[in-house]
């Protein structure tokens, strides 16, 4: 069991030329490319270990279980649909009225972070009491846990 | 980095007066957690290393003159494959990384510490009801390992070279490190006492290195490649 965030990573990353000409300015946009990737420590984590677990291991694809929370909006539900086609159980997920967590980086062209900003409040919407609940819910047997940072409560 | 110490609370208050075995299992920070995080045990409002139980432990550990000068010796070895491009394990001791890992095995029994291209550093204790094939291992500077035999306590520090990559293949740095971790949490379901045995140990962490790498390849958090 996992426990953390989930988010989507919002890449943008500047052509090369307009690092050179100059015009990469802080007043305007720069032509570049813009990916949308599925992060957050604790998704990245689970994923991983879904991936590994099945392939070295021949484990049950349900053997890894992320809890953690989406917003009810465009991104909670690209966040659950791309995890469903993965693989990785998504029951664990819950739904909250906030905002998606949402972090974007700003690249230069060499693939240097510039600056970018990281929205992930609804990581704090993660109570201890909800997660014991959807643990026993689901009845996972789990042996091992796995916290990622920011989460609100020491109880967890 | 920040939100690395949010576990402190936790063990704060997992700490009581008869207290032995840390109270986290595993943790794996990189580099700038693991200062921050030996930086805010030592510091208001935690100061968690004037806690009864940090001395008690620190003490069984029984680090003498043969650990640090094991040590120094390590630090000078190169930080091996092409990752470190010459560099050597001097931080080790330099920064103090060694040293501080060590004062933080009381709170964390495993740590897997992520130096990025200087590798991986394993920092463990074993305490005496934690049967270990690791006690009839001596350190051995070559093969990066220092073992501290302490009273009742078995304190391991190894460290593991960087895989090696050629630079125009690594396209995005993004999700390498929880790659690691997620490829090594999924050995530990399989072995949970995988850290307590030098071979699993090696076994464990080159899935772990495997896996980072094969993310370092790719552009997205987690490569597909790890289902392969």
């Amino acid at each position: 069991v996992v426990i953390g965030s989930a988010a989507v990573d919002v890449v943008s990353q500047a052509n090369a030329i307009s690092d050179t000409d100059g015009s990469h300015s802080r007043q305007s946009t720069s032509p570049g490319t813009v990916g949308l990737h599925l992060g957050g420590v604790g998704r990245n984590i689970a994923e991983a270990a879904y991936r590994v677990s099945t392939s070295k291991f021949q484990a049950q694809p349900s053997a890894t279980v992320l809890v953690s929370s989406v917003g009810d909006d465009a991104l909670g539900r690209l966040l659950l649909e791309e995890m469903r086609r993965i693989g990785v159980r998504t029951d664990g997920v819950m739904t909250a009225h906030q905002r998606s967590a949402v972090c974007n980086m700003v690249l230069d062209s060499s693939g240097n972070l510039i600056g970018g900003v990281a929205d992930m409040d609804i990581i704090k919407s993660i109570q201890p009491e909800t997660v014991w609940w959807r643990i026993f819910t689901f009845k996972l047997m789990a042996s091992r846990f796995l916290c990622t940072g920011r989460l609100p409560d020491h109880r967890i | 980095v920040i939100k690395s110490v949010s576990i402190l609370p936790a063990i704060s208050s997992a700490l009581g007066s008869n207290f032995h075995g840390s109270p986290v299992k595993f943790a794996s920070p990189n580099l700038l957690e693991l200062v921050e995080l030996y930086r805010s045990t030592n510091t208001d409002p935690w100061e968690l290393t004037s806690h009864d139980y940090w001395w008690r432990t620190i003490d069984n550990f029984s680090i003498g003159t043969e650990f640090r000068s094991s040590l120094e010796r390590l630090a000078r070895q190169d930080a091996g494959s092409n990752g470190g491009k010459g560099k050597t394990l001097s931080f080790l001791v330099d920064q103090g990384v060694a040293q501080m890992a060590i004062n933080l095995l009381p709170f964390f029994q495993h740590l897997v510490i992520k130096c990025g291209d200087l590798g991986v550093l394993l920092a463990m204790r074993f305490p005496a009801d934690n049967p270990t094939a690791w006690a009839g291992e001596r350190s051995d500077v070559r093969r990066r390992q220092i073992i501290a035999h302490g009273k009742s306590e078995i304190v391991v520090i190894k460290h593991y070279p960087a895989h090696a990559i050629d630079p125009q293949h690594a396209v995005s740095v993004t999700g390498v490190g929880d790659s690691l971790v997620g490829a090594v949490l999924a050995a530990l379901v399989q072995n949970q006492s995988a850290f307590n045995n030098p071979e699993s140990l090696d076994g464990v962490i080159e899935l772990g290195q495997s896996a980072a790498i094969e993310t370092l390849r790719s552009p997205f958090a987690v490569s597909p490649s790890l289902s392969l």
